[in-house]
């Protein structure tokens, strides 16, 4: 029996279908924007003041009382310039990034609600912080489905494995099979990672055979048990794993790859190989026809010893960056792309210890690049040391309504029935922020 | 779209972890005693490949690198405290399952245990018996009839795929 009329025939197919494939799915907009998402997730949340957002009046004022008892402003010993025809300013910490400018929107105005890592890392992945619930990928592959089916639809790179581990990745009560697919490990090297056991052990006809029997073991019990989402999506993960076998290998395989891109992406320098194979392994998951990846990467939380650790981080991604950006211009892919740079919240414009900043949450930077968004834009104003949006707020619910109105989908449409009744990413809160729609 | 989550049990079924899917399997397959002398590795690809015939117990756990037949089954990091494990169903499972050497291992000593006795139905009621404690149903004894040839290629496919059904991961 042929697989998807299998799928499709039997009760479980109303897991199997996309939500953009119901028939009354008006969530889903008749000319949609973006197809894909890249999502550099920098996890430990990098210090806006010393990378994006130039704060003079704290330079100036460094040393005087911050806002916290105690505590004493800490200027950026990193010098700001404005980049580009749109002169958006950078600090000197992304040299080669800065030269991509025009392409980038920065949205300096975001804001969070808890300042601790696990609550807000999670409340970025998922909408909320103390219940479980989807993650965006889940909400993005559940909106618009899979464009290979012989690959993930969802894919992250290097997760995080605390701050609440796969819950970020994964699907809660969505049907299982919108869930990440995890490659590699966090803080281990992407390098030499492969998805494992892509390599059948028995010819294709004789394993689709074996499959076929698995199958029908499944279905037996899903027949007499009735609904149970979780058998569906194994059943969908062995179809999926199945498929993967021809067509993975070839995804991640860096060696097909010319020389030239990859210097272009840094690898084989120490400095930016990592975070240069990922971002490239990322190009050719989207180009390929996955819908959302997700990298994690870094360990951006400089309670201490900023002045040398900031540094180290933001030139293990500069170069890939723009990397990344070119290329995908190149491809023709960045039109329909959305690119999202950012970490779970900011850092404090007052110092912590000798030499590091704290957690910020009432302001911080994050930008993004592709398909509908205004590049070479900024949105939002912090104060003049950093701490507080003044202008152009952007919560984490208008964070994914702004996302998924990129994907082409309304945030408060995009909804799924469990417990009695309808949930959505935003849940009641989210506003598109125009201003940054081009 | 009716929420088909509200039926009427008590529980829902959940999965096994990766405590007890290689250790199951190794109790179904008899491959050799579930515990062992402590295990000694200094490599990173010697944990990365541990498993031989030992349970989940006794296999080395570094900080950063586990046993594959752990780490796919949503290990948790060691370097963490954590409430309750993450549960994921995703292909890179079903890729193990379908193509590991640990799972060929176990599905050939398993159907060499079954295969100790005659006749196609009494085979494959010993095999159910072994992966899930019960009795085959008539569907399933259809199903693995299809499964051409009564050789140890044939029935080493038989036990794969029945220590990879829902019915042997999950339990009720």
């Amino acid at each position: 029996m042929h697989r998807r009329n299998f799928l499709q025939a039997t009760s479980l197919g109303f897991g199997w279908l996309g939500f953009s494939a119901l028939a009354s799915s008006e969530a889903v907009q008749a000319i949609q924007s973006n197809k894909r998402v890249i999502f550099l997730c920098m996890k430990g949340a990098p210090s806006h003041i010393d990378t994006f957002d130039y704060k003079p009046k704290l330079n100036a004022d460094s040393g005087k009382p911050g806002a916290r008892a105690g505590s004493k402003l800490l200027g950026s010993r990193w010098k700001f310039k404005q980049h580009g025809e749109s002169g958006q300013w950078m600090s000197e910490l992304f040299p080669k990034l800065a030269t991509c400018a025009d392409d980038l929107c920065f949205l300096r105005g975001m804001e969070t609600e808890i300042p601790a890592h696990p609550q807000a890392y999670l409340q970025m992945h998922t909408g909320s912080s103390q219940f479980v619930r989807p993650s965006l990928g889940a909400w993005t592959h559940y909106g618009l489905g899979s464009m290979n089916d012989n690959l993930p639809g969802f894919i992250t790179m290097t997760p995080a494995s605390g701050l609440g581990g796969a819950q970020n990745y994964g699907s809660a009560f969505l049907p299982a099979h919108h869930q990440g697919t995890r490659l590699g490990t966090e803080r281990r090297p992407i390098a030499g990672v492969d998805m494992a056991n892509l390599a059948p052990i028995l010819e294709r006809s004789k394993q689709r055979r074996e499959l076929d029997l698995l199958q029908e073991f499944n279905q037996s019990k899903l027949t007499r048990e009735q609904h149970d989402p979780q058998v569906e999506g194994l059943i969908e993960s062995f179809e999926l794993g199945f498929r993967m076998q021809n067509e993975m290998p070839k995804v991640l395989d860096l060696s097909l790859e010319s020389q030239t891109t990859r210097n272009l992406y840094g690898i084989g320098d120490p400095t930016t190989d990592d975070f240069g194979r990922k971002c490239l392994l990322a190009r050719r998951m989207v180009e390929a026809g996955v819908r959302f990846v997700e990298i994690n990467h870094g360990d951006w939380d400089h309670h201490a010893n900023i002045g040398t650790k900031l540094p180290a981080s933001c030139a293990s991604v500069d170069k890939p960056l723009r990397g990344l950006l070119t290329d995908l211009k190149a491809k023709g892919l960045l039109k329909d792309t959305l690119v999202i740079w950012g970490g779970e919240f900011g850092r404090t414009p007052h110092a912590e210890g000798g030499d590091g900043r704290d957690h910020n949450v009432k302001a911080f930077t994050m930008w993004m690049a592709g398909g509908g968004v205004r590049a070479g834009h900024s949105h939002g104003v912090s104060d003049d040391y950093g701490y507080q949006t003044v202008e152009g707020k952007i919560t984490i619910p208008d964070w994914h309504a702004t996302i998924l109105h990129l994907l082409g989908m309304d945030h408060r449409k995009l909804t799924y029935q469990h417990a009695g009744r309808d949930f959505r990413l935003t849940d009641v809160k989210g506003r598109v922020v125009h201003e940054i729609i081009a | 779209m009716q929420s088909r989550s509200a039926t009427v049990c008590w529980r829902p079924v959940y999965g096994l972890d990766s405590d007890p899917v290689p250790g199951s399997m190794i109790a179904r397959s008899g491959d050799g005693p579930l515990g062992g002398q402590r295990f000694q590795a200094i490599t990173e690809e010697k944990i990365t490949a541990a498993s031989g015939s030992f349970r989940s117990l006794y296999l080395p756990i570094a900080r950063s690198v586990q046993p594959e037949s752990l780490s796919i089954f949503d290990f948790t990091d060691p370097n963490i405290v954590l409430g309750s494990r993450d549960t994921t169903i995703v292909p890179p499972q079903a890729l193990y399952l379908l193509n590991g050497a640990f799972m060929d291992q176990q599905a050939k000593a398993m159907a060499k245990r079954v295969m100790s006795i005659d006749g196609f139905e009494d085979r494959f009621t010993l095999a159910c018996q072994l992966a899930y404690c019960r009795k085959p149903y008539a569907d399933e004894i259809t199903a693995a009839k299809k499964l051409r040839g009564e050789d140890l290629a044939a029935w080493t496919s038989i036990c794969r795929a029945l220590l990879s059904s829902a019915d042997f991961l999950f339990i009720n």
